[in-house]
Parts: C-alpha cells; sequence; structure tokens
C-alpha cells in the first residue's frame, strides 16, 4: 500500500467533517456512522426490540448512513439516504430510509416529493445521526410514540426571514405510510388469532400497519440561539395484522424546543396522541415529555434528562398501557470537527404492571451505553 | 528613541505572528456579477444556506474552504462566531435532515478564484493577499 493511501486513510479517519467524501460534478455523497455498545443490569428482560439486553451488545446504536445529493438543474435536485441498522431486533440490513425530489420555486420555497421522513419531532429528522445530538438515543418516552418513520407522499419546506437572525419554517406534507415506513413493537397478549402474529405470548414483534390520508403540518421558529416547534397531523390506521382493518382516526400533536445559550443547552418536548375505535387496542392514546439540559465545557458536554410516558386515556384504553419514567445522566466529548465519544447511564422505572418500553413487565432497570458517532 | 525602537520592533513581530493566524479574508466574486458589497449578516446567512435579502437581487452561490484549513476556520470565526465543530454541528443537522446541503469545499484560494471565475453567480473567500486582477472584492474581513 502506498503511502500517500495510508495518509488518506489516516486523513478520513482523523479529520471527518462536513465535507463531502466525494464531490463528482453535481453529486455529493456524505455519511454518518455510529458504533455504540449497550448493557443492562436485569438478567431477564430485553428492551422491547430485543436490542438491549444484561450482555454487552453492539445492535443497539451501531449503524451507517450514506446521503447522496445529486443536483439536476438550479430548481431541481435529488437526495436520497441509504441507512444500516438493527431497526427491527432483525440481523443488520441496509435500505432506503429516505428518498425525494426536490423543486425550489425560490430561496424560501421548495416541494418536495417521494419517501419523505415524518417531521413529528424535533429531531425525527435526523434521528439515525447520533452526531448531530447529545445523547445516545432521543429520549425514548416521546420518541417511540410515533412508529411511523416516513411516509410516501408530498410536503413543502416554506421559509421566511422575519427579523434579524430569526427565521420560521412551515412545512405542511401529506401522504401514506405502509409496510417498513410504519412498524409497530407489539407486545403479544395471546398466541391466539386475532393477533395472527404467530409468535409466543408475551413477546414482542413488529407488526406492519398502514397510515392513510396523513395531513399535517410542521412549524418552526428558529434563532441563533433556540428553535421552538409545533406540529399537528391526523390520519387513518389500520392494522389486519392486529385485527383492525377498518380505519380509524389517529391525532398526533407536539411541542418542543431546544436551545443552545452561552454553553448551556436544553431540550424539552411533549406529545399528545389520541387513537379511536378498535386501532385503540393495538394503540393506546398517550402523552410523554421529556426535559434535557446540559452545559457544554469547551469539548466536555455533560446533561441529564428526565423523560415520562403515560396513557392518556379518559374512559380506558383496550389496549395495555405502556408507561415509564426515566432519569439518564450523559457526557458527549467532542473528539474532533465530525467525530463525538458519548457515554450514558440511564435509570428506568416502568410503572408498576406495565412493561413500559421493555418485552415484559420489570422493576427498575439501569442501562449503560457508550457510542462514538462520527460524519463524513 | 532607543525605546520606540523597541516598541515598533515588538509590534512588528507581533504583527507577523498575528499575520499567520489572523490574515485579511476578501470575498470575491467575479467582475460581471452586479453586486458591489455585502455585509457580514448577509454573508453569514449565504454561508448557511438561509435565504439573503438584498444583493441588487442578486443570487450568489457560495463555495467554500476545506474543513480545517486556515481559510475556513478563520472565516467561521469572523463571520459565524463558531468553530469548525459547531459548523460541523449545524451541518448534521441540516444536511442529513435533508433540508439543505453545505457549500462545495475547494483545495485552495486558486482554486476558489477558478471556481468564481468560471461560473459568474458563484461567491467565495480568500487571503487578502490572494486577490488577483480577475476577481472583484465586495468585501474585506480584516
Amino acid at each position: 500500500m502506498s503511502k500517500r493511501l495510508y495518509a488518506a486513510i489516516a486523513a478520513g479517519l482523523l479529520l471527518p467533517g462536513a465535507g463531502p467524501v466525494l464531490a463528482i460534478e453535481n453529486v455529493d455523497i456524505n455519511g454518518f456512522f455510529t458504533v455504540g455498545a449497550t448493557r443492562s443490569d436485569s438478567s431477564s428482560i430485553e428492551s422491547e426490540n430485543g436490542n438491549i439486553s444484561n450482555e454487552i451488545g453492539f445492535e443497539q446504536d451501531t449503524r451507517i448512513g450514506l446521503q447522496v445529493y445529486a443536483d439536476i438543474n438550479p430548481a431541481m435536485s435529488v437526495t436520497a439516504q441509504i441507512l444500516g441498522d438493527n431497526r427491527q431486533g432483525g440481523s443488520f440490513d441496509a435500505e432506503f430510509d429516505w428518498a425525494f425530489v426536490s423543486y425550489a420555486f425560490n430561496d424560501n420555497a421548495s416541494l418536495r416529493g417521494g419517501k419523505i421522513k415524518l417531521p413529528t419531532f424535533l429531531i425525527s429528522d435526523y434521528f439515525e445521526v447520533g452526531y448531530a445530538y447529545p445523547w445516545i438515543r432521543p429520549p425514548a418516552e416521546v420518541y417511540s410514540s410515533n412508529p411511523i418513520n416516513a411516509i410516501s407522499g408530498v410536503d413543502a419546506l416554506l421559509r421566511a426571514n422575519l427579523f434579524g437572525s430569526t427565521d420560521i419554517l412551515v412545512q405542511p406534507y401529506f401522504g401514506v405510510s405502509k409496510g417498513d415506513e410504519a412498524l409497530l413493537p407489539q407486545e403479544v397478549v395471546t398466541a391466539a388469532p386475532p393477533n395472527g402474529l404467530g409468535a409466543p405470548s408475551g413477546t414482542v414483534v413488529y407488526a406492519e400497519f398502514e397510515a392513510e390520508n396523513m395531513i399535517g403540518v410542521n412549524v418552526a421558529l428558529s434563532g441563533d440561539a433556540f428553535t421552538i416547534r409545533a406540529g399537528y397531523l391526523q390520519t387513518e390506521v389500520s392494522a389486519p395484522d392486529l385485527g383492525v382493518t377498518e380505519a380509524e382516526d389517529v391525532t398526533f400533536a407536539s411541542v418542543g424546543a431546544t436551545m443552545d445559550w452561552h454553553n448551556v443547552i436544553g431540550y424539552t418536548e411533549y406529545f399528545e396522541r389520541d387513537i379511536e375505535g378498535l386501532a385503540n387496542a393495538a394503540f393506546p392514546n398517550q402523552k410523554g415529555w421529556y426535559a434535557t439540559l446540559g452545559y457544554r465545557f469547551n469539548r466536555f458536554l455533560p446533561h441529564v434528562t428526565y423523560a415520562q410516558l403515560r396513557d392518556d386515556s379518559s374512559s380506558g384504553d383496550l389496549a395495555t398501557g405502556v408507561e415509564q419514567d426515566s432519569l439518564t445522566l450523559g457526557l458527549r466529548y467532542e473528539l474532533a470537527a465530525g467525530a463525538a465519544l458519548k457515554l450514558e447511564a440511564q435509570r428506568v422505572e416502568p410503572e408498576s404492571g406495565s412493561r413500559g418500553l421493555f418485552m415484559a413487565p420489570v422493576d427498575d432497570i439501569n442501562i449503560y451505553s457508550l457510542a462514538v458517532d462520527v460524519i463524513f | 528613541m532607543k525605546k520606540n525602537v523597541a516598541t515598533f520592533l515588538a509590534l512588528t513581530v507581533a504583527g507577523m505572528l498575528s499575520q499567520a493566524s489572523q490574515a485579511e479574508l476578501a470575498v470575491v466574486v467575479a467582475p460581471s456579477v452586479n453586486v458591489d458589497s455585502i455585509s457580514l449578516d448577509q454573508l453569514e446567512r449565504l454561508y448557511l444556506d438561509k435565504s439573503v435579502s438584498g444583493l441588487q437581487g442578486a443570487k450568489l452561490t457560495p463555495v467554500d474552504h476545506k474543513q480545517g484549513s486556515a481559510q475556513r476556520q478563520e472565516f467561521a470565526q469572523k463571520v459565524m462566531g463558531k468553530t469548525e465543530r459547531e459548523l460541523a454541528s449545524y451541518w448534521s443537522r441540516v444536511m442529513f435532515s435533508g433540508k439543505g446541503q453545505p457549500p462545495r469545499q475547494y483545495s485552495s484560494d486558486a482554486e476558489v478564484i477558478e471556481q468564481i471565475t468560471a461560473d459568474p453567480g458563484k461567491v467565495g473567500y480568500i487571503d487578502g493577499a490572494s486577490v488577483t486582477e480577475g476577481t472583484k472584492v465586495i468585501l474585506r474581513i480584516p
């Protein structure tokens, strides 16, 4: 191997960053990578996706993404992201997470069509890009509540500069979600029909469902030191696998804010989801929130997060409620521009009798995680 | 007098030392581009892929230097008030959410000049000492 190649490899490993790996005329390729290890102190219970157990495992957080951006002409571009991970508790697999064509009417208005990441929360758009946020995993009490990952449809990005450095983004969208865009970790209460999943009682499997006529809007106000956002969506959900053959109305509302002000880092979000009719048997009504506070000391960012997930039903859900609280202490260390090392200790307390976000009911559980995030 | 000479020498040496890390940057476009000046605020928004008003209606495409280069570190600090680590964090959120693309990066002042002259409509920044006949300086950043 030539010296130059060694140098190139060393440079690639040591100096990752925002510059594209490859820039052919009109095409940029960038990527992100996380390698992460987890271990819990529970001898019997695993996380609901089967990825976190009491043995050191790399399944939960290890993933790679490649993003390809191509200019077609000054107004049109195509962007696609390929993601390889263990998302559904299965083996490592890569697929297109999203891909869309974008048409810009001007600097402030563009239309996108294709498979689009659903902007449910502050960081849903880049949920897999660990480098882009402080935690190893965004708080599951909130981020697990919308099992829809992407929609096939259209959205518009409408921006305006309100004053100074304060900008607003209004993002209406419309589409459908099905197949691997919409997977629900479903507790198998009984192996008998109608669940039809053929898995033993007490385990968790991923059930596909369909969300049709999804219409929603994401509004974000951002300045130098803060972003405030709110979102609302409604859709009609059916899940034949789970015996829900009629489409039922679902609404989902969320608000959140983040700040990065004089080295003080804060994130907070709240959501409510409401599911009508039989679909409620598969998806209980929920509400949840979290708050994160951190302080940046040069390359170190220690942070603390409290999060809560609750059933939100006045008349009683058909489904078993999934409730838990968690406290997370984390530390992020900047290795270089484009690389971060993270450590986390998390205490999760499912409500008594609830499985929380685990396979089955469990007492309080501690989860320890370590990850390295890189973008290139 | 001796004291003055000593002060002069000290200032010169200090000046030379700071010259190495704090060179003047020049923001340049092709001479045919219908923009004669740009503010720091407009420049910052342009390089963060945010809409820019003014600029005599011209639409400018920013051209960047390689991450880690002296020019880029200085530009990030002087124009955006950010470190390159903070810029990497910003672009990771914007780019990987599919909402914007960072400016293309080039290896030298000469490559940046080549880009802006070959494709009027592009804007770049270079070391103040690298300004050539074929470029128009629209802002000097001391």
